[in-house]
């Protein structure tokens, strides 16, 4: 029942960075989720409050790149130079993989949404949710092996 | 997952330092309830007469356990089905008055609410069972934890029953299932000689029933929970 704020605002920040490529919107769009989140009493208490917050952050989201005429660059990556072959190897495996794989990696992997929530979230059965899962990871590896 | 693939993930995912988060969580700081708090408030909302009524039964227990003959242990480890019974029908209230649609509507989730409810009244359930085993255990001759066995296997499996009963019957209807789920329960201590129940070879039984109703118990407070959810969400 309880949601540490602090963490889950670096979680949806950073999924809604890869989503909009900029650093102000990403801020703006996580600040309005949890405005949102904070203003309903109805669906955060129900024990499905991951849920509830990437479904505001994504359909924010939505909005936010349906105004927006053209999808810029990021503005402010981390620095490529200084990052290890394997973290760029990696980036790249990743970039040939579709946007909605990426996002399911992201969530799940880095972001840590349980297995539960992706399921809700994506509307699909926990069977189909590990086959994509085991999917992705068995082609990122097999890119970073080969 | 390995965790270097893990570490790599999260240096390609890496997003640049929000600025305005400090700001913007002083700002906007709430309080959140913790799960020790959460029982706590829920505890006040269980009637006094399910405390009294269980220690009652506590009470009860002590004295037939006084008074009966160590071979008729049964006489005593039948009663714990009535705590079980008063724990399960403080979880159905609500249904039992007509007044869970009042209370789905309400701010707090109904499912947390019931599971708070009955986890707070099954603690305290088991910390009574759990002061009985020795003193009972030490006046019929038998050790704590076979006399804790004894009590406990029914308890779990008359809450077990009365929890899917109440969930699939409303009102009276599902209190007088498990009124008879408990009886059932208690007959059956009394059906099956206590020379035979309670004898040492059967222990392992004993454990093996003990498992099962645990299992069977967690798994129907877990389901009673969920349903109040799921009819929150509908």
């Amino acid at each position: 029942m309880t949601l540490d704020i602090d963490t889950q605002y670096d979680r949806i920040y950073r999924y809604c960075y890869y989503r909009l490529r900029s650093r102000e919107e990403a801020e703006d769009v996580t600040q309005e989720t949890f405005l949102r989140y904070f203003a309903s009493d109805t669906y955060q208490d129900t024990g499905q409050t991951l849920q509830y917050l990437y479904t505001i952050a994504r359909n924010l989201c939505i909005d936010e790149n349906r105004r927006k005429p053209s999808q810029p660059l990021p503005e402010d990556l981390p620095a490529e130079e200084e990052e290890p072959i394997a973290a760029l190897a990696l980036r790249g495996e990743l970039e040939k993989l579709s946007p909605e794989d990426r996002e399911l990696v992201l969530l799940r992997y880095v972001n840590e949404v349980p297995v539960g929530a992706l399921c809700k979230l994506y509307g699909v059965s926990r069977f189909v949710l590990y086959r994509r899962l085991q999917g992705i990871l068995k082609r990122l590896k097999q890119g970073l092996e080969g | 997952m390995d965790q270097k693939l893990k570490k790599e993930l999260l240096s390609a995912f890496e997003a640049p330092k929000p600025v305005k988060k400090d700001a913007f969580l002083r700002a906007h700081r709430r309080r959140e309830m913790g799960s020790v708090r959460w029982l706590l408030t829920q505890v006040g909302y269980i009637r006094w007469h399910i405390w009294l009524g269980s220690v009652g039964v506590f009470l009860l227990m002590l004295i037939l356990g006084r008074t009966a003959a160590p071979q008729d242990f049964w006489a005593v480890s039948s009663l714990s089905p009535l705590l079980a019974l008063l724990a399960v029908s403080e979880g159905s209230r609500a249904r039992r008055h007509g007044m869970d649609e009042l209370e789905l509507a309400c701010r707090m989730p109904v499912g947390a609410a019931v599971l708070a409810r009955l986890t707070a009244l099954g603690l305290f359930d088991l910390a009574l069972l759990g002061a009985a085993a020795p003193v009972l255990g030490s006046w019929a001759g038998r050790r704590t934890l076979e006399a804790g066995v004894y009590l406990l296997t029914p308890y779990l499996l008359t809450a077990a029953l009365d929890m899917e009963l109440s969930r699939r019957f409303r009102g009276t209807v599902g209190l007088i299932y498990s009124a008879a789920a408990a009886g059932a329960v208690y007959a059956l201590g009394i059906w099956i000689p206590g020379d035979r129940l309670y004898r040492a070879e059967a222990l392992p039984l004993w454990w093996g029933a003990l498992v099962l109703t645990l299992v069977a118990a967690v798994f129907e407070t877990y389901k009673t929970a969920e349903r109040r959810e799921i009819l929150q969400w509908s």
